[in-house]
């Protein structure tokens, strides 16, 4: 399994080529992706989503697999950020939901085009270069 | 080439059969005839294919949109 965070969906919308083209290649095995519960959380709660968009997310949410935020993931997240704290580097709340989800879950990978996610640990991360 | 008609028979020998009738069973928790089991199989896999494209087709058409792709970003480094 295959978790998308959120910011390649984000770079995505910003119109970045190298997100849009990988997020192009994983849509062909949507079978094979999940989501945490967290990047629903944070796609929908932007105010200003234009329709096609919020269609797109919308299509794309009830085609993948959506990871629950439940009582394991949240304590799996927290142990990754506790783990990045030590070393140094920072993994923001949101970042650390969708790494515990993912970890939780067994994932092979987390695609992310955030760099915070590459010092992750006991987890594979693929970084997408926004541009 | 011989004209193709509009049904489809398929042949398998005794250990293939078996074999897929063991899949569907472990798949569905009951016995299914093997036709019926591949064909779920089949018409599934057209509509992931088809499902994979139409999502394919959307991204490709999707004008950016910075503002709320940066309002999501923006909101994600608050804590």
């Amino acid at each position: 399994m295959t978790v998308i965070d959120t910011s390649l969906f984000v770079e995505a919308q910003r119109g970045r080529e190298p997100a849009r083209q990988r997020l192009d290649d994983l849509l062909r095995n949507p079978e094979d992706l999940a989501i945490s519960a967290m990047t629903i959380l944070e796609v929908y709660a932007a105010p200003r989503m234009s329709a096609a968009w919020s269609r797109f997310y919308a299509k794309v949410f009830d085609a993948v697999e959506v990871l629950d935020l439940d009582f394991d993931a949240a304590e799996e997240g927290a142990r990754l950020a506790r783990d990045m704290a030590r070393r140094g580097f920072k993994l923001h709340n949101a970042d650390a939901a969708v790494a515990g989800c993912a970890a939780r879950a067994g994932a092979a990978v987390i695609v992310a085009a955030d760099g915070d996610f590459t010092e992750l640990r006991r987890i594979r991360v693929e970084y997408v270069q926004p541009s | 080439m011989a004209r193709k008609t509009g049904d489809l028979t398929i042949r398998l020998d005794r250990a293939s059969r078996a074999k897929i009738d063991r899949l569907a069973e472990r798949r569905l928790g009951r016995k299914r005839s093997t036709g019926t089991f591949l064909k779920m199989l089949a018409l599934s896999a057209v509509e992931r294919e088809e499902r994979a494209s139409e999502l394919r087709r959307m991204l490709r058409s999707l004008p950016a949109d910075p503002g709320a792709a940066e309002e999501i970003a923006r909101r994600r480094r608050e804590d």
